[in-house]
């Protein structure tokens, strides 16, 4: 026994040694947020305490089943059992012991030290940035520059920044692998994530810097995705004015006649709208119902379809439809989930 | 055998064994159809149109579920009773008893396990049919449509198999006879339980005619509200498989107390009928609320109730708490029965006394205890109030008191036993091994920081698979493999089931490890496409699933090799194992033993004091073999 239990012991310390040194390999990416560092070092102490508990089982295993195997058939009579040892004395509860004072003292430590940490949320962050959820984009608000994208999320480094996120429709989650952290985005909720960034970083340089919805959204869920940059205040300042100037939104087709028209409660904003004849157009639609599908198309009076339509998306959702000139008459637009009830003609002269 | 009642020739041989099923799905149509026209004309009356599918459909499956087991024979003595019809209770008695409605707790333990092997195997063709289209990054394969179906529909199925392939099948065959029981409490209860599940598979199978279920296993509102129809398909299914769950638990715990032999007290009880007992109870208590949950669900998408529709002052995460107030507990249901089935295979193949048996089952009853208070883990990152993270984190690191405890009794026992590495052994020993790495990940996740991190990435698709696969998959074929001679009186082939150990064992590790890394790298799970950066890793784990699905084709040919007339027949006891059923012949007559057997000792003290667990009076022990 005193053998074995030697034997063990020795095996245990060499897994354990060869454990504790595969630990130098990092398994969670370089955080680009204080509190991905604050993550990364739970991580590590818990990797440090699972290393001798993972080599303890693996020990005792790989030793047993190496040592202890027999190739015969067991004897009918008992004879040829192996040691009768009951497991009723001091073993169990000196296991009993150990493994409550591990859970209860050394495994929660990690976690409820730093939660106090990752959990705060700065009540007056460098910057405060809106995050809106719905299938499946991003709308990204920065309230105090007056700036709205659905284009990419640019954020400048070494500056607090508080998230304050919430869904149009269904429950999203908001996730940048970069930072560490993620937390959900529920309708009729506004959920919280502070954090302060610590390195430059970009989606075309690397993956983990991007927004991506890390909660089963139906259909586009996997490429509910947004490009995340991590910029200079300086950059990020230039960023700013130039989106303001009119930037990221999309630049009307030179000389186009440029409609608009909206939905709301299941109905467009008007049955008819008005366009010369032999100039390109573009319909500006902005869906304006939470959480309905709609688009629009255009159809000559025959019911054969002009040009492309919009895609089918929930509200709310800015689309452009952009048709190429047309001859004079009179043309059908609607939306082709509510053909009935959204539809109007479109006169062009 | 001589357990063919007389019944047998009153039906004739000439009977068509699929008679009871296909009336039960004639029945079932009826039900529907008069259910859905029940719902039209409500619904005319109400001056609507008269169909709208949903309603319909519910109301119909509504009529449908209880004609169906109607038609399947559940009240038939009742029913012929009750119009002074003559009672023909026992049912066929040949090999068509395994397709009709009988109240033998070992053929309703055989119909469990063939379904749910059978789902198992089907279910793990979609996981293959997922790798291959994880195999490119841009997700092209499938679609994202058909992505998201195929991956709910391999969640929930292998869902329902954790839960019912050991409890249901080899529960219901084995607790009788380890316990010394002529069979469960409430027989007919417990084929009821099992008919309940052909319409779930019915409905899982038929919803994909409906525009599937994209919203996963977990249906999450409001996602699951204003999907496709196949939702609702989906809740019925799962509320009535739960119905099926609650039955069973209800009837085990009623038998465990009531029906243990002569001298088989709660000290002696073999510990397979304690995992079953412990998980019992949590089937019994909690599987409610996943209906309720489901049902809330339904009831928006057809009554107009606003439960979870922020408008009209309903709150999504309502839905997560309740949900989870069972679907975590339910882990426990899956694997239990698993720990259950390694203790006992470790304990005979070790040809030792359990180590520290009372602590095992402390360890049940403090899972059993604990499995109540730890949901809301499953919400760190959900949006619930900050001041729940610090008790949920602690409540579930303490569960790894108990389960610590499952594992220092399966490695006391093989500590100094003589091991004997027959198939059923090595499985055994893979739980514990792979249920370990189940283990130590699920502390990650437990931490709330560190969950933060790895919430809804691959990392936890790793550990969970690690906790099921090892914790239920693996016993389940250690299961197989250990009883299977018993169940059939015919022996496998050894080298076959070797091959599927180590092909299973090396294609599994080898699949979900890198698992891990591909979580680290800021995979999320449940995406039809991911960053190309992460392709290489997708390709291996991929090609490493390919081994592990190919580790069931020797499952399958030893199974089917057993068939076979020249297969080597099975003695009582090929394993020399002292627990009760192994007292008797393979496979057990009908009534189990021949004489009430009485208890006289452990059931596992080998090279103990005591020579023998338990006596069958008057029956030499010969006789047996």
């Amino acid at each position: 026994m005193r053998r074995h239990v030697l034997a063990v012991t020795g095996l245990w310390i060499l897994l354990t040694a060869a454990g504790i040194w595969l630990t130098q390999f990092e398994l969670l990416p370089p955080p680009a947020s204080d509190k991905g560092e604050d993550i990364a070092r739970a991580f590590r102490f818990l990797l440090l305490l699972s290393v001798p508990v993972f080599t303890f089982v693996v020990a005792v295993l790989t030793y047993s089943v190496l040592r202890f195997r027999t190739r015969g058939q067991p004897a009918a009579d008992g004879s040829g059992s192996g040691a009768l040892i009951y497991g009723r004395g001091a073993v169990p509860v000196a296991w009993f012991s150990i493994t409550s004072a591990l859970a209860l003292l050394i495994m929660v430590y990690p976690g409820l030290t730093e939660l106090p940490k990752i959990a705060a949320i700065e009540q007056n962050p460098d910057l405060v940035v809106k995050v809106e959820a719905f299938q499946w984009a991003w709308r990204i608000t920065y309230p105090d520059l007056a700036l709205e994208t659905t284009r990419e999320m640019v954020l400048p480094v070494d500056e607090s920044i508080r998230f304050d996120i919430t869904s149009l429709d269904v429950v999203h989650g908001f996730w940048v692998p970069a930072f560490g952290m993620k937390i959900d985005a529920v309708p009729g909720l506004t959920t919280q994530m502070s954090i302060r960034t610590t390195t430059v970083g970009d989606y075309s340089s690397d993956p983990l810097f991007r927004l991506q919805c890390s909660q089963l959204c139906g259909g586009a869920h996997a490429v509910m995705m947004l490009p995340v940059r991590v910029v200079t205040r300086d950059a990020f300042d230039a960023w700013v004015a130039a989106s303001i100037s009119g930037g990221p939104t999309a630049s009307p087709i030179a000389g186009a006649t440029q409609l608009s028209i909206s939905a709301d409660k299941i109905l467009f904003s008007t049955d008819r709208l008005e366009a010369p004849a032999n100039k390109p157009i573009t319909i500006a639609f902005d869906n304006q119902d939470v959480g309905v599908f709609h688009n629009i198309a255009v159809y000559e009076q025959g019911g054969d379809l002009i040009g492309q339509r919009t895609e089918v998306v929930l509200g709310p959702v800015a689309q452009t439809l952009v048709l190429a000139a047309l001859s004079p008459g009179t043309y059908i637009f609607k939306c082709d989930i509510h053909p009935t009830t959204m539809v109007g003609t479109l006169e062009i002269k | 055998m001589t357990t063919v009642p007389a019944t047998a020739a009153a039906r004739g041989p000439g009977t068509w064994a699929f008679r009871w099923i296909v009336r039960g799905l004639l029945f079932g149509v009826a039900g529907f159809a008069i259910g859905a026209a029940m719902a039209a004309a409500i619904r005319t009356a109400a001056g609507a149109e008269p169909w709208d599918f949903e309603q319909n459909f519910t109301l119909g499956y509504m009529v449908a579920l209880p004609a169906w087991l109607l038609g399947i024979g559940v009240w038939e003595r009742w029913a012929r009773e009750w119009l002074g019809r003559p009672v023909a209770d026992a049912g066929p008695s040949d090999w068509r008893r395994y397709f009709a409605f009988t109240l033998d707790h070992k053929v309703i333990g055989v119909q469990y396990i063939v379904t749910f092997v059978a789902l198992f195997l089907l279910a793990g063709f979609l996981a293959m049919v997922l790798r291959v289209h994880l195999m490119v990054a841009d997700g092209s394969v499938l679609g994202e449509h058909l992505y998201n179906n195929v991956m709910g529909l391999h969640g929930i199925m292998m869902i329902a198999v954790a839960v019912a392939s050991l409890a249901g099948g080899f529960g219901n065959y084995f607790v009788p006879l380890l316990i010394g029981a002529r069979d469960v409490a409430f027989p007919r209860l417990n084929a009821l339980s099992f008919w309940l599940v052909p319409p779930v598979a019915i409905l899982l199978v038929l919803s994909l005619a409906f525009g599937g279920f994209d919203s996963g296993w977990t249906a999450y509102p409001p996602l699951s509200v204003r999907n496709a129809s196949g939702q609702v398909l989906f809740n019925l299914a799962v509320i009535t498989f739960g119905l099926s769950s609650i039955l069973g638990g209800m009837n085990f715990l009623v038998t465990i107390h009531k029906l243990r032999a002569p001298g088989m007290t709660w000290g002696r009880l073999p510990i397979f009928a304690w995992s079953i007992y412990a998980m019992s109870w949590i089937a019994l208590l909690f599987t409610q609320f996943l209906a309720a949950a489901l049902i809330m669900v339904l009831l928006d998408r057809i009554a107009g109730t606003a439960f979870f529709d922020v408008s009209n002052g309903g709150a999504p995460l309502l839905y997560q708490h309740v949900f989870w107030f069972y679907s975590h507990p339910a882990v426990y249901v899956m694997v239990l029965p698993g720990f259950g089935v390694a203790l006992e295979v470790l304990t005979h193949f070790s040809r030792k006394p359990l180590f520290a048996y009372r602590w095992a089952v402390a360890g049940f009853l403090g899972i059993l205890g604990l499995s109540g208070v730890v949901w809301a883990h499953h919400l760190f990152v959900a949006g619930i109030p900050a001041e729940l993270l610090a008790p949920f984190l602690v409540t579930t690191e303490l569960i790894s008191i108990p389960t610590g405890l499952v594992m220092l009794a399966a490695l006391g026992t093989i500590w100094m036993g003589r091991l004997w590495l027959r198939v059923p052994m090595l499985f055994a020993l893979g739980v514990v091994f792979s249920f370990l790495i189940g283990g130590i990940t699920g502390i990650f996740l437990a931490d709330v920081p560190t969950d933060m991190a790895l919430h809804d990435s691959y990392f936890v698709v790793a550990h969970f698979h690690y906790t099921i696969i090892g914790g239920e998959i693996f016993a389940l074929f250690a299961a197989i493999y250990y009883w299977l001679p018993k169940m059939t009186g015919r022996m496998y082939s050894e080298r076959l089931g070797q091959i599927h150990f180590w092909l299973m064992f090396l294609g599994f590790n080898a699949t979900f490890l890198p698992m891990f890394l591909v979580g680290f790298g800021g995979m999320n799970r449940r995406v039809a496409s991911y960053e190309p950066a992460l392709q290489d890793l997708n390709v291996l784990v991929s090609v490493m699933a390919f081994i592990l699905g190919a580790s069931f084709i020797p499952f399958v040919v030893n199974m089917v090799g057993l068939a076979r007339k020249s297969a080597p027949r099975a003695v009582a006891n090929p394993w020399q194992a002292r627990t009760l059923e192994w007292q008797v012949s393979s496979p057990p007559p009908l009534e189990n033993f021949p004489v009430l057997p009485v208890v006289e000792s452990h059931p596992y003290d080998y090279g103990g004091p005591a020579p023998r667990h338990a006596v069958l009076p008057g029956v030499e022990p010969e006789a047996a073999q």
